[in-house]
């Protein structure tokens, strides 16, 4: 294993989520009943014509603008000639040498030495993005196969990557990073379990310090971020072993069967590799004009990993809960929101975003429609128990309440009777108490051992049951230890 | 009712208006010409005579109500077998589509029946638009009214013996090099090719997609220009539609009724080949025009020695495209011998498509396949760019070219078929108005001693179709050509 | 080009129609001769010019909204499909 250095690209095909098809306005829904969801177009029949959805271009824009790619100003559909049973006209629309973006990279985080502090990012390059249309699903059963059309004509972007991977961690990476940028800006879900996100690896081995690619082996039918991994392991062992053994490796295209742990040589789809692409005289040519594209880019937000950076610097937030608040476009736009609301705590709002309010809507089986609690809610309660007003135990009652009713928390902490109420003179009874009962740790104190007065102070928050506030608490004890 | 057969458009529409007669009596008349001379003819693949005249019958109501879709309404049309319309067959004269009924109505269709039209029957055809006969239809061969042992030219091969022989006063068919031109001269009436992008392809089966274009045949250059009106337009359904506004084509024509234009008259299309009769017929009309004080100013057209070999790149490459989806899987012809999935697809096609059909996806796939695109498709889309260019040079100075229609009149039933680079250059002067993008008409111009009619081309700049037609209508309005009949 | 190679059994592959023996004589001599009269296009001088793919260049582009369009309801595929199951188009298995 160590005598070879792997290479890997990828080829993914992503769903965009536009409402209806590349090339017809038939709506696209996961899960319908079979062949509910086209049209004559859709399938193919005589005389029918494809006409261009605006939304497909524009969305793929914005995902060329994240991925740093430059847009074509012009660009063509072609078409890819070959049959197969789930492909309605036997050619597929596609971009050939024309397409939309070209170049870029996926910046990838890989594993830091421990779960807490942040990997090390890279850049995968990228060889293009392009659009094209997908075709419909096979089913078999038994000696005969079925046909449903639904997902035939939906919009698909291919990212083609370079060979610029060296590792199932960083092939791993890659498909994280991808998911949560496309997801992200909305382009799409990425759930590879219902095909919305498809992977084809190309995989090659070459012995450490070659510059020179070996031959390519490309492995399909890899339907889950797991099973890419298994199969490229798999592949790199193969390669390996027939390389140690003498033989040579046979460029091919390989089929992956998670259930055996093991890949096989395909029927090719097509008796020969001979697309014979040509320009599709059906449609015409795109052009974009500098503004259409700026107006596409500005539609683009802050991107995960430079919001993190800017949380991690600006706001201070220590790296895993800008891990949680900074990757999902729904939760960052949420703290934001909270921010913007109470700007002198971040790092309490992050938490109670990235852990209280995340688990709740977990247990209750909430989304993010049906939220109740506002932003600006959630910042108020940070405030109450900076304020003194609330403490950390009573608010987190008051935060389950305002999950429920979607009621401000001054007005549940009024109507419960949560405020704090120190009765401060059987508080410095308390400090007086505690300090007569602990000498030791006392002495210690006022020697200079700092650290000694937690004891005390441990002491006064069980005796107080955490309904004090704990700077109270502190501002009380020192006072009553320098009197 | 046999005179009310072959009269012009115009006086369909007087005698309907002025409740001569009604539109069911007027279809009644077509439907019994059709049941007396089409086992001969054998223009007809099918009809549906009760839809037929429930749409006669739905027009004469709207008359009586006042409530007229158009000048055309109650008149009948009749469609090639290319055109979808909703629960009609759409066979295309081909095996692989002989059961299939279609959904959808062509944009094409919906005009017509906007504008109240009624449909009369599905006409025959070369096989998925490829041929110049009829032969190549899997059906039937249709014969030419005038003599019923020769064509009557293909592809829209029905559409215009329909015409010709008063089956039916208008009709559609599509032409991608030749096919509403050829047949119109042969047969003695007129047919127009619109500008591509004038007539939406949407719901016409494609041939050669960025050739083809549907186009009106009636008896007349009038007749023509009302119903290219009916079926011109942009479409949102078809990419490849003009978005260009649509002119009032028998206004703007008769508009231009006392202009002198200029015609060019290219020396290479009175080559060798041209049967003297038809030149004779074609020079006597370039003396008519010259007297009525137009411009004749010869012009060369170098590039007409490619056309046949680009049109049969590009065409057939596109064709192997398009055909493609006749693959036994969803709703064509399925061979009952298939038992796996690569035999369904093999056996189906082989046994569905005819031999001019497979000779042409095998053409074009050929052409388009990995090693030889550069040499030919790649090649043949600059040579197309090359008689584009020639055509707009030469409509720097000429605002219209006169041809022949085509080389040779109607020729005996197989006489063409074992060779088919003699059947292809059968169309060889109007082959190179396709790839060039053009709007060009056929009017008869003559016959020939054996009362075989001729025709002669008038080819326009883009979108200028009521110039040729204008032009055309001059020659028609001084001669009789027009008003024969044959003696079916 | 004086010897074009046309591979019919490669091309039949390709374009999935089978021939059997004795027209893939004829056809092949047929084509033989169709592809020799189109080879004509190599004299031409057209390296300067570009393709001509659409007759016309639109201005702008064309496109449709992302909107869902009225349709009629198609009962489509139970009126033309060889065999359908469970209204999904029955075929023999791929493998």
């Amino acid at each position: 294993m160590d005598k070879y250095e792997v290479v890997i690209g990828l080829e993914v095909h992503v769903q965009l989520n536009t409402t209806t098809k590349l090339f017809t306005q038939v709506p696209y829904r996961y899960g319908e009943e079979p062949n509910t969801l086209v049209d004559e177009v859709v399938l193919g029949l005589p005389g029918t014509l494809p006409v261009l959805n605006k939304a497909a271009i524009l969305k793929t824009v914005q995902v060329g603008s994240v991925f740093g790619c430059k847009i074509a100003r012009k660009c063509k559909w072609d078409r890819k000639n070959y049959f197969y049973p789930d492909a309605p006209k036997n050619y597929q629309i596609s971009q050939y040498d024309q397409p939309l973006c070209v170049g870029g990279f996926v910046e990838i985080e890989l594993e830091g030495p421990a779960r807490n502090i942040q990997g090390q990012h890279r850049k995968v390059a990228l060889n293009r993005i392009h659009l094209e249309e997908d075709v419909g699903k096979l089913t078999h059963f038994g000696d005969e196969s079925w046909i449903d059309f639904n997902r035939a004509g939906t919009p698909l972007i291919e990212i083609v990557s370079e060979p610029d991977m060296h590792s199932t961690t960083e092939v791993f990476a890659y498909l994280k990073s991808l998911e949560m940028h496309l997801k992200f800006i909305g382009a799409s879900n990425c759930d590879m379990e219902k095909g919305q996100m498809r992977c084809d690896a190309n995989v090659s081995i070459r012995p450490i310090g070659a510059t020179q690619l070996g031959t390519k082996v490309e492995l399909k039918n890899l339907n889950s971020i797991s099973g890419v991994c298994n199969g490229i392991e798999h592949e790199i062992r193969r390669q390996i072993a027939l390389v140690e053994s003498g033989d040579k490796v046979v460029q091919e295209t390989r089929r992956w069967d998670a259930d055996k742990g093991e890949s096989f040589t395909m029927r090719s789809k097509e008796d020969a590799h001979d697309y014979r692409y040509f320009t599709d005289p059906d449609l015409c040519p795109i052009s974009l004009s500098e503004s259409m594209i700026e107006e596409q880019v500005k539609k683009v937000p802050e991107l995960p990993f430079a919001k993190q950076e800017r949380y991690m610097k600006e706001l201070r937030l220590p790296y895993t809960v800008t891990s949680v608040v900074c990757y999902d476009r729904n939760l960052s736009d949420y703290f934001e929101s909270a921010l913007q609301a109470y700007s002198k705590n971040p790092i309490a709002i992050a938490n109670w975003v990235a852990n209280d309010l995340l688990r709740e809507m977990a247990d209750k089986n909430t989304g993010w429609s049906a939220l109740s609690i506002k932003p600006a809610q959630i910042a108020e309660l940070v405030q109450l128990i900076d304020e003194q007003i609330l403490s950390k135990q009573s608010a987190k009652k008051v935060f389950t309440d305002m999950f429920a009713t979607g009621k401000n928390p001054r007005q549940i902490v009024q109507e419960k009777g949560l405020e704090i109420k120190v009765d401060l003179q059987a508080l410095k009874k308390l400090c007086e108490e505690v300090i007569v009962a602990f000498p030791k740790p006392v002495a210690e104190f006022r020697a200079g051992k700092e650290k000694a007065i937690n004891v005390l102070k441990g002491q006064i928050m069980r005796q107080t049951q955490g309904k004090v506030p704990v700077n109270m608490i502190d501002k009380l004890l020192l006072e009553c230890l320098n009197a | 009712m046999n005179d009310l057969i072959f009269k012009p458009v115009e006086e369909l529409i007087k005698g309907l208006q002025d409740k001569q007669f009604s539109s069911v009596e007027l279809t009644k008349a077509y439907i019994q010409r059709t049941h007396a001379i089409d086992d001969q003819l054998k223009a007809f693949l099918s009809f549906d005579e009760d839809k037929t005249l429930k749409e006669a019958q739905a027009s004469d109501e709207r008359r009586a109500k006042n409530q007229c879709l158009s000048d055309l309404d109650g008149i009948p049309v009749g469609l090639k077998d290319i055109f979808s319309e909703k629960g009609q067959p759409l066979t295309c004269a081909s095996r692989i589509l002989e059961k299939f009924v279609s959904p959808y109505d062509a944009t094409l269709v919906k005009k017509l029946r906007q504008s109240g039209l009624v449909m009369w029957g599905r006409l025959n055809m070369d096989e998925f638009a490829m041929g110049s006969s009829s032969e190549n239809s899997a059906f039937q061969v249709t014969s030419n009214p005038w003599n019923l042992e020769r064509i009557p030219g293909g592809s829209s091969s029905g559409s215009a013996a329909a015409v010709a022989a008063g089956e039916v006063p208008l009709s559609l068919g599509t032409d991608t090099g030749g096919s509403i031109r050829q047949p119109a001269a042969l047969c003695g009436i007129v047919g127009l090719k619109p500008t591509y992008g004038r007539v939406s392809r949407y719901g016409i089966v494609a041939y050669a997609s960025s050739l083809d274009q549907a186009g009106p045949f009636a008896r007349t250059t009038k007749g023509v220009a009302r119903l290219l009106q009916v079926i011109c337009g942009s479409d949102a359904k078809d990419a490849t539609s003009a978005r260009r506004p649509v002119p009032q084509f028998l206004k703007e024509m008769c508009s231009f009724q006392d202009k002198k234009w200029t015609l060019g008259v290219p020396e290479e299309y009175f080559g060798e080949g041209l049967d003297p009769e038809i030149r004779a017929s074609i020079e006597s009309a370039i003396d008519f025009y010259r007297k009525c004080g137009y411009i004749i100013k010869p012009i060369h057209l170098k590039t007409i020695e490619y056309a046949i070999p680009v049109y049969y790149i590009v065409a057939t490459a596109e064709a192997s495209s398009n055909l493609a989806r006749y693959d036994g899987i969803r709703y064509t012809y399925r061979s009952p011998r298939a038992k796996t999935v690569d035999e369904v697809f093999d056996l189906s096609r082989s046994e569905g498509f005819g031999d001019e059909v497979k000779r042409r996806i095998l053409l074009g796939t050929y052409v388009l396949s990995s090693g030889y695109y550069d040499a030919f498709y790649g090649k043949a889309q600059k040579v197309r760019r090359l008689i584009h260019n020639d055509f707009m040079e030469a409509f720097k100075t000429v605002d219209a070219v006169l041809t022949p229609t085509s080389p040779v009149p109607a020729f005996k039933k197989g006489e063409r078929t074992s060779d088919p680079l003699a059947m292809y250059l059968s169309d060889i002067y109007t082959i190179s108005v396709n790839l060039a993008g053009l709007p060009g008409l056929s009017i008869p111009c003559g016959f020939t001693q054996s009362q075989l009619p001729i025709g002669m081309q008038l080819i326009g700049r883009p979108f200028e179709e009521s110039t040729i037609l204008s032009i055309a209508h001059e020659f028609e309005r001084q001669h009789s050509f027009h008003t024969q009949t044959p003696q079916l | 080009m004086s010897e074009l190679s046309l591979n019919l059994d490669h091309l039949s592959k390709l374009a999935r129609i089978q021939l059997p023996e004795d027209e893939k004589r004829y056809l092949s001599q047929q084509l033989q001769s169709i592809v020799g009269y189109c080879s004509k296009v190599a004299s031409a001088d057209v390296d300067h010019l570009e393709p001509m793919v659409h007759s016309f260049e639109h201005e702008g582009n064309v496109w449709a909204e992302d909107e869902i369009a009225e349709g009629d309801t198609v009962d489509f595929l139970s009126q033309n499909a060889p065999e359908i199951k469970e209204n999904q188009i029955v075929i023999p298995k791929v493998l």
